[in-house]
């Protein structure tokens, strides 16, 4: 839960290592190279013409959308290193993929041909007359084949013409048939007929017999093309299985070769030296600079960053990489977090604390034994397909935890007994019997969620303190109203307001109201004149503030604190409402499956309601809960203190888009 | 209450038919293709056409056959949600079948007036012959006006052409027919809609057919005015007379002008160009394109009444199939992508 300590780097040798120290480098996955000439790098070397790998990076990429490969393309260990045995393997792949991708089409091709005449000839079957006599005849012409059905009404203006149509078959769009003409007005009829789109097929000189007979020999030929068709498809199939690693390697060495070449262009070189300059996470220094024990003659150099007495002038011009460190059950939320921006170098990590937080607050929210497990077990099973999958692993157990308090699985809330069952529970809810369910006790539910708000800002705020203090933001620590003086006003008042309205315990005291509310709310008042006074700060560029103006303004701000400290812990009101809101959607669940009847019997009826029901609220309401859990992180808590604004480690090449 | 059940269901079913329309990408991608099969292929992959050109060979089909068997879907939509919303006593629907039968009258003329040859034959829809009050067949053997008018004779269009017969010549006054038909045509389906329709529904019907009627006259305006440099008192006495919110001086300050510059500059005072940016001599066509499928699809988007949305979708099948074909045509005669780009109007 921490943000990673960077080394400032410098590796410099001559330059016919060049190479091979972008390579070890690139192949570490643990320097951030930083650049002047980082504008002039082409990050898809596959549309540079002068890159000598991207013509085979584009072929790889062609042969392994045809297998049916998926390439990541991310940074991957490539295992070989011979670059010309890659480059002779993927010459290879290509031709013998060429050939057998040809051979499919070409079988496609013959199959598509045969079956169009298979399809005129079916429309024939009842013509007992053999194909060769029909061709034989002299002083007619004939002509089979297909037109649109809209045509055919048309043949009626044309009644004085010499031909005849004969419709064999017919669907919605197209009329199969033939037309007899004679010889001499064959011309005619055949501009007739083509301007009403009659599509003529070629009856092929090797089918003898009436239509019957060329119906089996088709039927024969179409057979046998389709086991060739087969037996090649299948050649394809193995093809993707002998080279799904293969290939996987030899992209990788590829897009090694190609990103480092990229590099190697824009490389600071003097004299016959280079240098490349970057950042390395501090703990990994040691294991970085002994990966470079190879190259004899260049020399790695480092400035750790964390020394701030001598801090170098090239990491005072870049700030260094972000970095997150988390174990691995935290590490999925790094994603919400750097969706809402990374913390800054000097700031902190606030993964920690947000999947604590979003874990409590779902499962609180969607508590149900079976269908937190059911969330679980679905991210376990798209771990690899889809970003949330982990994240949904965690908070699915988290529901299930919850679930058990409730005593909810699935919607049946009668299997395990639920928190508020219990004697010792409800009797100091205030309650002289078991309350029948979670609807009964709405307003323990609600209090406990403002509880929970209440708990969440007070802790968000001791952060912020703290994060203050650590970036020397006096104003901010103390004054600020979500500083010190604003965590005292916002505990007392809560206090103030549970204690003696809820509870009825006297707390207000001329003192306790002097003390705890006036004086923080002054001190947020004056927070920029005491932060001034305290940093001793004399800001030039500001202009002289009128008394009035001050003091309008100071008003305004100070409405606008009160108005945020009680939407924001009003906020927290949606935790309870989405307690209640799940048991009210399993109770219409129940309602549809037959079980809310005083003698329920279960059928296929109640099981399939009970699927789709619950099935449909996993969907909609797992949603909807993730969703606006993480509303509340990001809008009640991480606006108290979190400073966005870190730029990402990347490690050498993964900003590539190959 | 089941009226008002199938009027969302139409609803429902015409902007889903809407949802499937081309889309400004699948036009960009169109105006690339090099050749009609090409276009064909890639309209076979869309949503909308997969299912109408499903049965086509790209490879052979032919750039009419492509456009009848869209004319026959449309024709096909408009049949399904004419029965599904027919309501008793309701006229308003047969405005549709009224327009198509109106076009192939307009066309059996034209053909009649250039000495009739057999293309008429080829482009007709076979499809309307079940359904229309005409004969078609019939028509399009018509050789003069007198054999037309035999054909039509059952019909109300025989009365309003009536006039123009005359005897021993074969030729008629094309524009004066046009006119009539049309002028009939938008009276009565005024009318129809105003003894059909509630107070809301009847106005946004309204509005949507006299907008039709000016940009007819305006399109009129441009193409006598300045293609055909006709006097303006001709193109005045051809133009439907039904007012909207072109007024009578607007319509004369337009016609002065002689130019498609001139008259470029003049469109933005005109009510419905206010919005469209940059009309320029070349765009005076696109431009009331735009207007009208702007406005069509902004009514079928906002409007809640089941005819009104009809009438608005048929429009823009329309504009769709005029798309369709402009790229066929500007594919067919290597006009760039960019020329066929600016005749696309995209709602």
């Amino acid at each position: 839960m921490s943000i990673e300590k960077m080394s400032f780097v410098t590796i410099a040798g001559p330059t016919k290592d060049l190479d091979k120290a972008l390579c070890i480098s690139y192949d570490t996955q643990a320097f951030n190279l930083i650049l002047d000439k980082e504008g002039m790098i082409n990050k898809n070397p596959v549309r540079n013409d002068n890159n000598p790998y991207g013509k085979l990076i584009s072929e790889a990429l062609r042969i392994s959308e045809g297998l049916n490969l998926k390439i990541e393309r991310k940074y991957k260990n490539p295992k070989i290193s011979d670059i010309g045995s890659t480059e002779e393997y993927i010459n290879n792949l290509g031709k013998t993929y060429d050939s057998v991708t040809e051979k499919i089409a070409q079988n496609k091709d013959f199959i598509t041909e045969h079956e169009n005449i298979y399809k005129l000839i079916k429309h024939l079957a009842g013509l007992e007359v053999d194909f060769e006599d029909i061709f034989k005849c002299k002083m007619i012409s004939i002509r089979f084949g297909r037109m649109p059905v809209d045509s055919v009404p048309k043949l009626e203006y044309y009644s004085k013409k010499d031909f005849v149509y004969i419709s064999f078959d017919e669907d919605e769009d197209w009329s199969w048939g033939v037309y007899f003409t004679s010889k001499a007005k064959k011309q005619v009829t055949d501009s007739v007929f083509d301007s009403l789109y009659f599509e003529r097929t070629h009856i092929p000189e090797f089918l003898k017999g009436n239509a019957s007979d060329s119906i089996n020999l088709l039927q024969k030929m179409l057979a046998e093309e389709r086991e060739k068709l087969a037996s090649a498809q299948n050649k394809l199939k193995e093809l993707t299985i002998q080279n799904k690693t293969k290939l996987a390697d030899a992209y990788a060495l590829l897009r090694k070769m190609a990103i480092t070449h990229e590099i190697s262009d824009a490389a600071e070189i003097i004299g016959k030296s280079y240098y490349l300059s970057g950042y390395v996470p501090t703990r990994k220094l040691n294991w970085f600079i002994n990966k470079f024990d190879k190259l004899e003659e260049t020399v790695v150099t480092m400035q750790a960053q964390n020394n701030e007495n001598e801090p170098s002038p090239e990491a005072e011009e870049n700030s260094p990489p972000v970095l997150l460190k988390n174990n691995r059950v935290i590490k999925p939320f790094e994603m919400f977090v750097n969706m809402y921006g990374l913390p800054s170098y000097d700031g902190i990590d606030p993964t920690g604390y947000f999947a604590i937080s979003y874990i409590l607050l779902y499962g609180i929210m969607f508590g149900d034994l079976g269908q937190g497990l059911v969330i679980a077990l679905l991210g376990f099973i798209l771990k690899d397909k889809f970003p949330l999958a982990p994240i949904m692993s965690r908070i699915g157990f988290s529901s299930a935890f919850f679930g058990i308090i409730y005593g909810s699985v699935f919607g049946f809330e009668t299997i395990i007994t639920p928190f508020f069952h219990h004697e010792v529970i409800y009797k100091f809810l205030g309650y002289d019997s078991p309350p029948e369910n979670l609807f009964q006790i709405a307003n323990v539910l609600i209090i406990f969620a403002l509880f929970i708000g209440v708990f969440l800002i007070l802790t968000t705020m001791a952060v912020n303190i703290g994060v203050s203090i650590k970036r020397k933001s006096w104003g901010n620590a103390f004054f600020g109203a979500n500083g010190l003086a604003g965590f005292i006003l916002y505990a007392s008042i809560i206090a103030l307001a549970g204690l003696q309205l809820g509870l009825g315990i006297k707390v207000a005291s001329p003192l306790y109201i002097i003390l705890l509310i006036i004086l923080p709310l002054v001190v947020i008042f004056m927070r920029e004149p005491l932060t001034k006074l305290v940093t001793k700060e004399k800001n030039f560029d500001e202009e002289k503030q009128s008394v009035g103006s001050f003091i309008g303004m100071g008003f305004i701000e100070m409405f606008e604190v009160g108005l945020t400290y009680l939407s924001n812990t009003m906020s927290f009101l949606r935790v309870g409402g989405f307690i209640l809101s799940h048991a009210g959607m399993m109770l219409v669940v129940a309602q549809f499956g037959g079980m809310n009847a005083p003698d329920p019997k279960i059928g296929v009826g109640t099981i399939i309601a009970y699927v789709l029901g619950n099935a449909i609220v996993i969907f909609i309401e797992g949603f909807l809960v993730g969703i606006q859990v993480l509303r509340l992180e990001f809008y009640e808590i991480f606006s108290r203190f979190y400073v966005a604004g870190g730029k990402q480690f990347i490690p050498l090449g993964n900003d590539f888009e190959i | 209450m089941l009226y008002n059940f199938k009027s969302q269901a139409i609803v429902a079913k015409a902007r889903a038919i809407y949802g499937r329309r081309l889309t400004e990408d699948d036009y960009k991608q169109l105006v690339m293709k090099t050749s009609v099969s090409e276009v064909c292929a890639y309209l076979k992959n869309t949503d909308r056409y997969s299912k109408i050109l499903s049965s086509v060979n790209e490879r052979t089909v032919h750039r009419g056959q492509v456009e009848n068997l869209i004319r026959r879907n449309n024709f096909r939509i408009y049949e399904k949600l004419y029965v599904y919303d027919n309501k008793s006593n309701d006229d308003f629907y047969t405005y549709y079948l009224q327009k198509v039968q109106i076009k192939e009258i307009l066309n059996a003329i034209m053909f009649i007036n250039a000495g009739k040859d057999d293309d008429y034959i080829t482009s007709f829809p076979a499809f309307l012959m079940a359904h229309s009050e005409i004969d078609l067949i019939k028509l399009a053997k018509a050789n003069t006006f007198d054999e037309l008018l035999g054909v039509i004779k059952n019909t109300r269009y025989y009365k309003v052409l009536k006039p123009f017969a005359k005897n021993g010549s074969t030729k008629v006054d094309f524009l004066a027919c046009e006119k009539a038909l049309y002028t009939d045509y938008y009276k009565n389906l005024l009318e129809v809609i105003q003894k059909s329709y509630g107070k809301k529904t009847a106005a946004e019907l309204r509005q949507a057919i006299l907008m039709k009627v000016d940009l007819y006259n305006i399109m009129a305006a441009f193409r006598m005015r300045v293609m055909f440099n006709i006097e303006p008192e001709k193109i005045i006495s051809a133009m439907i007379p039904i007012k909207n919110k072109v007024s009578k001086k607007q319509m004369d300050e337009l016609l002065e002008l002689k130019t498609a510059k001139e008259m470029a500059e003049q469109m933005p005072a005109l009510a419905y160009f206010k919005d469209i940016p940059q009309i320029h001599s070349g765009s005076i066509e696109a431009s009331v394109r735009i207007t009208r499928g702007k406005a069509f699809g902004h009514l079928l988007r906002k409007s809640a009444s089941a005819p009104v949305i009809v009438y608005a979708l048929l429009e823009l099948l329309e504009t769709e199939t005029q798309n369709v074909t402009t790229i066929i045509e500007g594919v067919r005669y290597s006009i760039t992508p960019d020329e066929i780009e600016q005749m696309i109007v995209t709602f």
